[in-house]
């Protein structure tokens, strides 16, 4: 998890605070250019290409570690 | 449904642009300075090139044959076959290359062919140029690729107006025999057409006054009106990152080429996000994979000849086997393995 929120933050070029509870939609960075970055950083580095449906149901970091992960 | 051609030679490839350039650094006061240094870290695009009112795609791929043309390396009476790639054509009807073949003094018995296509239609065109030469009707194809997607961006919609300029190309593929080989392959996702479109102004929805050209702002804040290209870059980027790593390697594979024994991959240049990804995708490096659309932009059918034209005009003798790659409206990928080390390459002009 530590090393998914790391680069999760690298890839949304953030500087703010990210834990497992942080809501995504609440980082000040976070707009519809960090949905594709994220995207392309999950099919990389997780082999997984998230759906949409899927993805929208995601709140918190932790939500979208455990679609990336299952 | 491997088709392996051996008896086509890319010979020449020149590229023209508009000289008229948008700086997007100029966009900071609408969009945002903040959002605008953001979205040009990532694409890497900080340029655009804007056709003026008057001129159209027509107008710089003819500009790009005429350098050819006055180099000597084939003149326009030799030329049976043009082929244009375009989705903003002069006319809604006729098909364009038919003026062309006029405006060149291309003998009349040339065969002309507009192909309706977006960013993978340099790929599209090259294949149908070498059936043209397989066929034996023609014996030089003129194949022209280019696009002003400028026009069908709404100024409010900086999903689009960041990415999208305008250019024209213009490639001459002769029958020669005992050619290096050259294979292609398609890829079409019908389904997810509405990811990247322009809803209204065909025939299916024609334009309404009062009705088709509203503008309306999405959660975004990105406004369009309905005769305004839509994209959806999340469904676009999936369509990628699905589909674009297997046609180029069903491609190698056609001709038994590992990604090593490839001298350039020419990807389409949507940005600089999306090639970077794909070179991590595929396991190669930037010179390998490289980006250089920073100036241009998106400018569809015409990224591919202008990465070449950019960066290898003169020096491309040793770019035997390049893989070429387009995606985008279609959904569609298309990838082909070419021989451009007999080409004569030009450097960009501008009008």
């Amino acid at each position: 998890m530590e090393n998914f929120i790391e680069k999760f933050a690298e890839t949304i070029d953030t500087e703010a605070e990210i834990t497992p509870d942080t809501k995504i939609a609440d980082i000040p960075d976070w707009d519809s250019l960090s949905v594709i970055s994220v995207l392309t950083m999950v099919n990389l580095e997780y082999d997984k290409t998230l759906r949409r449906a899927e993805l929208q149901k995601v709140v918190t970091v932790r939500d979208l570690y455990e679609l990336v992960t299952q | 449904m491997d088709k392996i051609f051996t008896g086509v030679k890319i010979a020449a490839i020149a590229t023209a642009l508009p000289k008229e350039r948008l700086i997007l650094s100029t966009l900071a006061e609408k969009f945002g300075a903040e959002t605008v240094s953001k979205i040009i870290k990532s694409t890497e695009i900080s340029e655009l090139r804007i056709a003026p009112a008057g001129k159209t795609s027509a107008d710089y791929c003819l500009e790009a044959a005429r350098k050819i043309f006055d180099a000597g390396i084939v003149a326009p009476s030799q030329i049976d076959g043009i082929i244009f790639v375009t989705e903003t054509p002069n006319y809604r009807l006729p098909h364009t290359s038919a003026e062309m073949q006029a405006v060149l003094g291309v003998p009349h018995r040339a065969l002309t062919l507009d192909i309706n296509y977006g960013c993978a239609g340099y790929v599209y065109g090259l294949f149908v140029a070498s059936l043209l030469l397989e066929s034996s009707y023609c014996r030089n194809v003129l194949l022209c690729a280019g696009d002003m997607p400028s026009k069908y961006v709404n100024a409010e919609d900086k999903s689009t107006r960041l990415v999208l300029g305008d250019g024209g190309s213009a490639t001459i593929l002769t029958a020669e025999k005992n050619s290096a080989p050259s294979v292609f392959t398609f890829y079409t996702d019908g389904e997810n057409l509405d990811k990247l479109y322009v809803p209204v102004g065909g025939f299916r929805a024609p334009s309404a006054h009062g009705v088709t050209d509203i503008l309306k702002f999405d959660e975004n804040g990105n406004g369009r009106t309905l005769e305004d290209v839509h994209m959806d870059g999340m469904g676009v980027m999936n369509f990628v990152m699905r589909n674009v790593k297997n046609l180029v390697a069903e491609t190698l594979s056609a001709l038994n080429l590992s990604v090593d024994a490839v001298d350039l991959f020419a990807m389409h240049q949507a940005n600089a996000l999306i090639v970077k990804f794909l070179a991590k995708k595929i396991g190669v490096g930037a010179e390998k994979m490289p980006f250089a659309a920073q100036k241009t932009g998106n400018t569809t059918c015409a990224t591919i000849p202008l990465l070449l034209s950019n960066l290898y005009a003169g020096r491309n003798e040793n770019l035997r086997r390049v893989l070429v790659c387009g995606f985008g409206t279609g959904l569609t990928c298309a990838a082909g393995v070419i021989d451009l080390s007999k080409a004569k390459i030009f450097p960009p002009v501008e009008i």
